[in-house]
């Protein structure tokens, strides 16, 4: 059988996963943590089908509510059962599926590392490896549903915005309206370049370095934000580009560069606009802001002048 | 008196209000990562540099001031987690082989991944994405720039891939797709946009990952992936 037909997600749809009996009887989750952080790594294995509906991100994440699947290579009657992806396993054992290289040795377990050369793991030698990245993985959950109920709930609250109450402003707002821009970026942008072999060099690989193509590529940027009508998706680049060069100008680190783009990004996401801001008594806008520079201005974009 | 007037014609929009906007995000930016380099950093950002950086159009008391701001808006809980802390544990699993024959680390694995995750934040699609998709995503376009392929046998179905990377990452490449191509669009537009991440790994101590040529759409397999509805 060819590659074209060797994918997860034809397998799973062609031969629906087996239940067994033991895995398939829930356990009790309030006697035993364990148990239950177990459950929900099974959880998270098989891959969805083909047709299963995507969440609002596009992304099709596995399924919550299906059945756990069987160990070891599905035995099905078209004999197609050696390129099945089985990529769950038995943590509770501590049994990989074929084919996966632990890559966190144990105390008991020197004969499957993979990195002989590397000293061995003290830290983690009483904890268990799937337990890690199952709560990993609860971590990144709990912190995904908290935002989505978050922006869901934000988006169902009325959100005072004070440019809305003029008939111009709300015109525009609605014609802003943010509606799969990521996707028309993502599809429009994909045939724009493909390198050119041979030498390397900067003037010969990015060839398209006109004006033309530059302001093709910033305009299919230029809508706004969700929650943001005045942020455009150009100005958060720039701005997310103007904060690594200060990154590097002043020798801030990598991972807070990063937690600063993911604060920044919350902050942008919970819905804080200049007319909100502005409406707070304690904070008066103009008096903080008024302060007119021109430099950080026009690296946004703007042209400014004086009269 | 200065007037202030848009690149782009959008004469709808107040000019104040745009103003205000665009100061908006330059003081709140600026507060973000001065807490950033006080959460995270040994030698923290000074208030007075995060002053500079803006021209001095934001006072340190107005940093201060936006900082708790921030706080009060995100309920006092910043810490989140970042692609950075799934790094390690994705390039451990990217360089397990099975028959340890073609068992290394590439030396510019780490720094293309780290300069695809910096061209990643980009993108205001990757806004609302999970950190270890992105940082998956990342890693798979390294793979694939860097020509570093599974060895593996029976072979897997997508070479820049392995069965060890998608154990430990849970993600097929099917659900790495969309972050890919979007990481993929910036890798192509990164010199002529002249990104800040393209001028730091040009540089010789991060191997010049930026200058190696990415691979044509064609190489990163996504070509059959056609039951997708979603337009790509």
């Amino acid at each position: 059988m060819c590659h074209r037909f060797c994918s997860a997600q034809f397998c799973y749809a062609e031969f629906p996963p087996v239940v067994t009996g033991s895995s398939a009887v829930p356990m009790p989750s309030s006697t035993n943590d364990r148990v239950e952080l177990v459950d929900i790594a099974h959880k998270r294995g098989p891959e969805p089908l083909p047709s299963s509906p995507s969440d609002s991100h596009g992304c099709k994440r596995p399924h919550t509510d299906s059945a756990p699947v069987q160990q070891g290579p599905l035995v099905t009657s078209s004999g197609s059962s050696s390129h099945k992806l089985n990529m769950l396993s038995d943590e509770e054992s501590g049994e990989l599926p074929a084919g996966v290289v632990n890559i966190f040795p144990t105390h008991n377990d020197q004969s499957r590392c993979c990195c002989p050369t590397q000293p061995q793991r003290t830290t983690l030698a009483s904890c268990d490896v799937a337990q890690v990245f199952v709560s990993q993985y609860i971590a990144e959950n709990l912190a995904y549903l908290q935002e989505r109920e978050q922006r869901e709930f934000l988006s169902e609250s009325p959100t005072p915005n004070r440019a809305s109450k003029t008939s111009s402003a709300q015109s525009t707002l609605s014609s802003f309206t943010p509606t799969s821009r990521e996707d028309e970026i993502a599809s429009k942008l994909v045939d724009c370049v493909s390198p050119p072999p041979g030498e390397v060099s900067e003037a010969q690989y990015f060839p398209i370095n006109t004006g033309a193509t530059k302001a093709a590529f910033l305009e299919k940027c230029a809508k706004s934000l969700p929650k943001q009508p005045w942020v455009t998706a150009q100005m958060r680049t720039k701005l997310v580009c103007w904060l690594f060069e200060v990154t590097m100008d002043y020798s801030i680190s990598d991972e807070a560069f990063h937690l600063a783009i993911s604060i920044l990004d919350r902050v942008l996401r919970s819905g804080v606009t200049a007319a909100q801001y502005q409406a707070k008594p304690d904070c008066n806008w103009e008096a903080d802001f008024f302060c007119v520079r021109t430099r950080e201005l026009q690296a946004l974009g703007w042209y400014v002048f004086t009269l | 008196m200065v007037c202030i007037y848009s690149v782009r014609k959008r004469p709808l929009f107040p000019p104040r209000m745009d103003f205000a906007l665009t100061a908006l995000g330059i003081a709140f930016s600026s507060a973000c990562l001065w807490m950033g380099s006080k959460m995270l950093d040994g030698r923290k950002a000074d208030q007075h540099d995060m002053a500079f950086i803006t021209n001095h159009s934001v006072t340190t008391a107005t940093l201060r001031k936006l900082e708790f701001r921030v706080f009060r808006q995100l309920g006092f809980s910043v810490h989140c987690l970042t692609p950075l802390h799934y790094l390690n544990a994705y390039l451990r699993a990217s360089r397990a082989c099975p028959c340890r024959t073609c068992e290394y680390d590439h030396p510019a694995l780490r720094h293309m991944v780290m300069y695809l995750l910096c061209l990643a934040r980009l993108p205001s699609s990757l806004m609302d994405e999970r950190p270890s998709l992105v940082v998956a995503a990342a890693l798979y376009l390294a793979r694939a720039t860097l020509g570093i392929e599974d060895c593996q046998t029976p072979a897997y179905p997508y070479k820049y891939w392995s069965r060890t990377l998608q154990y430990y990452t849970k993600y097929f490449v099917s659900d790495l797709r969309r972050s890919v191509l979007r990481i993929y669009n910036y890798q192509l537009q990164a010199g002529c946009i002249r990104a800040a991440p393209f001028e730091k790994y040009k540089v010789e101590s991060c191997l010049q990952v930026s200058l190696i040529p990415a691979r044509c759409l064609e190489d990163l397999e996504f070509s059959h992936m056609d039951y997708c509805s979603d337009g790509l």
